[in-house]
C-alpha cells in the first residue's frame, strides 16, 4: 500500500510536468504559426537537432554535460534555500584552474595530468564560492548578493588570464593557446563523439542524489530547508552548513569549467560560460532541486535549446523565440504545480 | 429571542489520498450558542471546519447558511456570509504591529480605514476583555497575546459565526477564562460560536451543545445540561483507557530514600532575552535523577529561555550549567543532545516540525549522527523506519504511513512527533516544555505517564508548564518563576494552588514554611 501511494504521488506529480510541457509546447507551436512558419517543420527539428543523427546526438552531449554539473552546482545549496547564483563565476575559475594547471605542469603524463585538472578545476570553483560563503558564515551577507559580485570579478580575471602570457596571438579573441593534448579529456567514442566528461556528469547527479537523501549531512541540508529553527533546535549547524553547501556548489561548478577546457575548447575563452548559468537555475527550478529530476530537465532544456539554433538556421524564426519558450515551460510548470497543490 | 439555525451542513465527507478525513458529518450552528466540537487528535474537527471555512473543498455534502444552500469555495466567500476562524496556529506576520495584523485583509481597493478601524478595535477589546498592545511587533509579544491579536482581527470583521479551533490550549488557565468569559458575551449578543478543545473544564463551562467526531463520524450528539463531566470524559476518551492520572489528584510526598543523584545543577545562570534586559536572572536550580522537578508560571517569565539556554539553543549569559558534572555552557545543541538529554519545545510549529520532511525523517532529528540510525556517513534508513513505526504506535499518532510528510498531520499529531522523538531513547535528561499543548485527554495521559516512566528508569525531567493540575499530578517538587527569578519551591505532600498562584504572580514564598 505505502508502494503504491509513492506510486501514486509519483504519476501526478509526473502528470503536471507534462502538462506544463504540453502547454509550452503548445504555445510554441502558436507562436511559430503566428510568425508564419510551418509548425510541423518546427516540431521535427526539435527533436532531430538533438538526437537525428550521431553528430547531432555529439552535439547534445556538448551542451548537456556542462549545463548539468551547473544544474547541480545550483541545486545543491537549494536544498536549504540557498541561491548560488554565482555558479558562473565558479565555472570560469574551474576554467582558470584548468588552464593553469595545463600551462604550469605541461610536461605531466596523460595518466596523472587529468586528474589532476579535474581536481584543480573543482578546488578553484570551491575557492571562488568560499568568499561568498566565509561573508555569509561571519556576517550573514546574502549569498545571492555576494556571488553576483563575484562573478563580475571573474569575468576580468578570465580576460586577465586570456591576455595574459598564455594568450593565443592569433585568435582575434581574448583566449589562451591551446593546452598541451596530455591534458585533453580522453575520448571512449568518436561518433557519436562522447570523452570522460559525459561519464563524470551521468554519475554526479547520481552521487548528489545520494549524497542529499541518503546521507547523515544530506538529512541535515534537507532539514535546514524543511524549518531552519527547528533544524537549529535540534542541532542542525544550519549556520555551518550554509556556507558549507555553497563551496560544494562552487566545486561542482569548477569540474564543469574545467571540463569545458578539457574537453571541448581545450584553451580559456572569453565568454565560454555560454547562456548556461541561467539555464542551469531553470533547470534546477523545474526539478525543485531534486538531482534525479536534473537530469530530465537538463535533458529538456537541451533540446529546446539545440532545436531552437535549428529552426533559426533552418527556418529563420528568431533566437528570441526560444528563449520565450524556455520561460513559458517555466511558468507553466510552476503553475500546473500550484493548481495540483489547490487542487484538495 | 428564539435561537435561529445560522449555519447547517449535512453530509460532509472529505478524503485525503487513503484517509476518510470526515465520513458524511452532519453538523449545525445556531446563533446565540456555543457549539462545543470534540474529539480525539486527528478526528477531523479541524478538517471539518475548514470545509466551513472554505480552505478545504468538501467531496460530499451540502452547507447551508440561514436555509439557503451556498457553495463556499474560499476563506473569502466565508467572510462574505460573515463566518469567521481563528486557527489552531497561528497565522500572524511576526513581523507587523497588532494593529497592522488586524487591520491586514480588511482593506477595501487600495485604502485603509485605519483611524476608524482603530476605534473599533479598542472598542471591542475592552468591551470583551481582550486587552493587547497595538503597537506592539507580534514577534514580541507572549503567546498569549498573540491569540488574542487572532482573535480581535477576526472580531473586526462583525462575523455571526465564529469558529475557535483550540483558542485555549496556548493559554494559561487565567487567561483562558477571561477569553471563556469574552466567547459567553459574544454568544449572549447572538454570534454562533464553534468552540474546539479538549478541556472537559471548558466545554462544561461555556458550551450549550457538544458534537463529539471520532475517526470521522459523528460520536455522539448532545445538550450540556444533561450530560456530566464523567460522561463527557468517557466520551471524549472514546470509551478505552484507565482513569487518567490527571484525575488521581497530585503526587504524594516522596519518600527519602527516592532521591538519586544531582542531575543537572543550575548556579546562578543569567539569560538574555534577545532585547537587553536578561530573561532569566540568577537562577539556581538542581534537578536529581528520578525526579521530575516541576516548572510553574505564567507564559513569558523565562521560562523558553531557560529552557534553550539549557538545551544551549541560546547562550547562558553568566553562571554554570552542569549535568553529571560537565559542564554544558561551552557545548553545542548537538553535543547536548547526545549526552542524552531530550527536548520538548513549546512551539511545535516554530520550533519543531519539518513539515516537508516524513515522518521517519521528523522523529529521528537530532539524533540523526547516533550510531544506531547512521554509520559515519549514511543514513541507516531501515533502523529510521522501524524507530519512527515504534513511535507511530506507542503514541497512537494517525497517519497512514511514517513516509507521509508531516506537514498534513493534525494539530495534535504533530505534538505527538516532538514527544515520539524525545522519547526515543530513555533520557538522561528530559527538557519538556508545554508537552502536551493541544493533546486529546488520552494522549495527554500517556504522555504523563511517559514523563513518569522517564523518571523511574533514572532520568531527570524539568517539566515546564503553565497547566497547575498537571504539574501537580507528576511533579516531585514545584518551582515558580517569575520574571526570570525563582519564587519558591515547593514539595509533593505540600502543594498548595493558592501558594503557588501567590508565588507566579510575583509573591516570594516565606521560608518558614517547610
Ligand atoms: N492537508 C491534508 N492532507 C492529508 N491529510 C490531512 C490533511 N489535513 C488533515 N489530514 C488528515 O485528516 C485527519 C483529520 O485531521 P484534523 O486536522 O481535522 O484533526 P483534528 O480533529 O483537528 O485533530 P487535532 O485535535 O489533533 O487538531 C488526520 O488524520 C490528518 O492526518
Ligand atoms: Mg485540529
Amino acid at each position: 500500500m505505502n508502494k503504491d501511494k509513492k506510486g501514486d504521488k509519483l504519476a501526478a506529480q509526473v502528470a503536471t510536468y507534462l502538462i506544463g510541457v504540453a502547454a509550452a509546447l503548445a504555445a510554441a507551436g502558436v507562436m511559430l504559426g503566428l510568425l508564419g512558419k510551418n509548425v510541423a517543420e518546427g516540431y521535427s527539428l526539435l527533436l532531430t537537432a538533438s538526437f537525428g543523427s550521431a553528430t547531432n546526438l555529439s552535439l547534445f552531449t556538448i551542451k548537456f554535460v556542462p549545463l548539468l554539473l551547473m544544474s547541480l552546482a545550483f541545486a545543491i545549496p537549494l536544498t536549504l534555500k540557498k541561491y548560488n547564483v554565482g555558479n558562473e563565476g565558479q565555472f570560469l575559475l574551474g576554467a582558470v584552474g584548468a588552464v593553469t594547471v595545463a600551462f604550469m605542469l605541461s610536461s605531466l603524463p596523460a595518466l596523472a595530468a587529468i586528474p589532476l585538472l579535474l581536481i584543480a578545476s573543482a578546488a578553484f570553483g570551491a575557492f571562488w564560492a568560499l568568499f561568498p560563503a566565509l561573508m555569509l558564515y561571519k556576517f550573514r551577507v546574502n549569498e545571492i548578493v555576494s556571488t553576483i559580485l563575484m562573478n563580475f570579478i571573474s569575468f576580468y580575471l578570465v580576460l586577465y588570464v586570456a591576455t595574459g602570457p598564455w594568450r593565443d596571438p592569433f585568435a582575434g579573441h581574448p583566449e589562451t593557446q591551446a593546452i598541451p593534448s596530455a591534458f585533453d579529456l580522453p575520448v571512449l567514442l568518436t561518433n557519436p563523439a562522447i570523452n570522460l566528461g559525459l561519464v563524470i556528469a551521468v554519475l554526479a547527479p547520481l552521487a548528489s542524489y545520494y549524497y542529499i537523501f541518503r546521507s547523515v549531512q544530506g538529512f541535515e541540508l534537507r532539514a535546514s530547508g524543511a524549518n531552519e529553527r527547528a533544524a537549529l533546535v535540534f542541532g542542525v549547524n544550519s549556520n555551518l552548513l550554509a556556507p558549507m553547501s555553497l563551496v560544494i556548489g562552487g566545486a561542482i561548478a569548477g569540474l564543469a569549467g574545467g571540463m569545458e577546457v578539457a574537453g571541448l575548447q581545450l584553451r580559456l575563452v572569453d565568454g565560454m560560460q555560454s547562456n548556461y548559468a541561467a539555464l542551469s537555475i531553470i533547470i534546477a527550478l523545474i526539478a525543485y532541486g531534486n538531482p534525479l529530476g536534473v537530469i530530465v530537465s537538463a535533458i529538456f532544456i537541451t533540446v529546446i535549446e539545440l532545436g531552437g539554433s535549428a529552426m533559426n538556421a533552418v527556418m529563420g524564426v528568431p533566437v528570441e523565440l526560444v528563449y520565450v519558450i524556455e520561460a513559458l515551460l517555466l511558468l507553466f510548470i510552476l503553475m500546473a504545480n500550484v493548481f495540483e497543490r489547490r487542487r484538495r | 429571542m428564539p435561537a435561529e439555525e445560522l449555519v447547517r451542513m449535512t453530509g460532509i465527507a472529505k478524503r485525503f489520498g487513503d484517509v476518510l478525513a470526515l465520513d458524511h458529518v452532519d453538523f449545525g450552528i445556531t446563533g446565540g450558542k456555543v457549539h462545543a466540537l470534540l474529539g480525539e487528535n486527528g478526528a477531523g474537527k479541524t478538517t471539518l471546519m475548514n470545509v466551513l471555512y472554505g480552505l478545504y473543498r468538501a467531496d460530499e455534502g451540502r452547507v447551508e447558511i440561514k436555509g439557503k444552500e451556498m457553495a463556499i469555495r474560499t476563506p473569502r466567500d466565508a467572510l462574505r456570509h460573515r463566518i469567521a476562524m481563528v486557527h489552531q496556529h497561528f497565522r500572524l506576520v511576526s513581523n507587523f504591529t497588532s494593529f497592522e495584523n488586524i487591520l491586514l485583509g480588511t482593506g477595501r481597493g487600495l485604502k485603509f480605514e485605519a483611524r476608524a478601524q482603530r476605534e473599533k478595535v479598542e472598542s471591542i477589546a475592552r468591551e470583551y476583555g481582550l486587552s493587547v498592545d497595538l503597537d506592539a511587533k507580534v514577534k514580541a509579544l507572549p503567546v498569549g497575546a498573540q491569540q488574542r491579536v487572532e482573535i480581535l482581527k477576526v472580531l473586526a470583521r462583525d462575523p455571526l459565526v465564529l469558529i475557535l479551533d483550540e483558542p485555549t490550549s496556548s493559554l494559561t488557565p487565567q487567561e483562558a477564562d477571561v477569553l471563556l468569559g469574552a466567547i459567553k458575551k459574544l454568544a449572549m449578543n447572538g454570534l454562533g460560536v464553534v468552540f474546539i478543545t479538549h478541556k472537559v473544564r471548558e466545554v462544561m463551562s461555556i458550551a450549550d451543545e457538544i458534537t463529539v467526531l471520532n475517526g470521522g463520524r459523528v460520536a455522539g450528539r448532545l445538550q450540556v445540561s444533561e450530560s456530566g463531566e464523567k460522561r463527557l470524559v468517557e466520551l471524549m476518551m472514546g470509551g478505552r483507557g484507565a482513569p487518567p492520572l490527571l484525575q488521581a489528584g497530585p503526587t504524594p510526598a516522596r519518600t527519602s530514600a527516592a532521591q538519586g543523584e544531582p542531575a543537572l545543577v543550575l548556579t546562578s545562570v543569567s539569560v538574555g532575552s534577545g532585547k537587553g534586559a536578561s530573561a532569566v536572572e540568577e537562577v539556581d536550580l538542581a534537578v536529581r535523577h528520578g525526579e521530575i522537578l516541576g516548572v510553574a508560571g505564567v507564559s513569558g517569565n523565562g521560562q523558553r529561555e531557560l529552557a534553550e539556554a539549557i538545551m544551549c539553543v541560546r547562550r547562558a549569559g553568566s553562571g554554570s550549567i552542569k549535568l553529571d558534572g560537565i559542564e554544558l555552557t561551552r557545548l553545542n545543541t548537538k553535543q547536548v543532545i547526545s549526552m542524552g538529554v531530550g527536548y520538548i519545545p513549546e512551539d511545535r510549529m516554530g520550533d519543531g516540525i519539518l513539515p516537508s520532511m516524513t515522518i521517519a525523517e521528523n522523529i529521528v532529528l537530532g539524533r540523526e549522527h547516533s550510531p544506531s540510525f547512521s554509520d559515519r556517513f549514511a543514513l541507516n534508513r531501515k533502523a529510521m523506519g522501524a524507530a519512527a513505526l515504534r513511535g507511530v504506535e506507542d503514541y497512537n499518532i494517525k497517519t497512514t504511513s511514517v513516509e507521509a510528510h508531516a506537514g498534513v498531520l493534525s494539530g495534535g499529531n504533530v505534538q505527538k512527533i516532538l514527544i515520539a522523538r524525545a522519547f526515543l531513547t530513555q533520557c538522561k535528561f528530559l527538557v519538556a516544555h508545554n508537552p502536551t499543548r493541544g493533546l486529546d485527554i488520552a494522549a495527554t495521559d500517556h504522555v504523563l505517564r511517559s514523563l513518569v516512566k522517564q523518571k523511574e528508569g533514572g532520568a531527570g525531567v524539568l517539566l515546564i508548564s503553565e497547566d497547575l493540575d498537571e504539574l501537580m499530578a507528576v511533579s516531585d517538587r514545584i518551582c515558580v518563576l517569575f520574571k526570570g527569578q525563582v519564587m519558591g519551591v515547593v514539595e509533593a505532600g505540600s502543594y498548595d494552588k493558592y501558594e503557588i498562584g501567590a508565588m507566579m504572580a510575583g509573591k516570594k514564598k516565606e521560608a518558614s514554611a517547610s
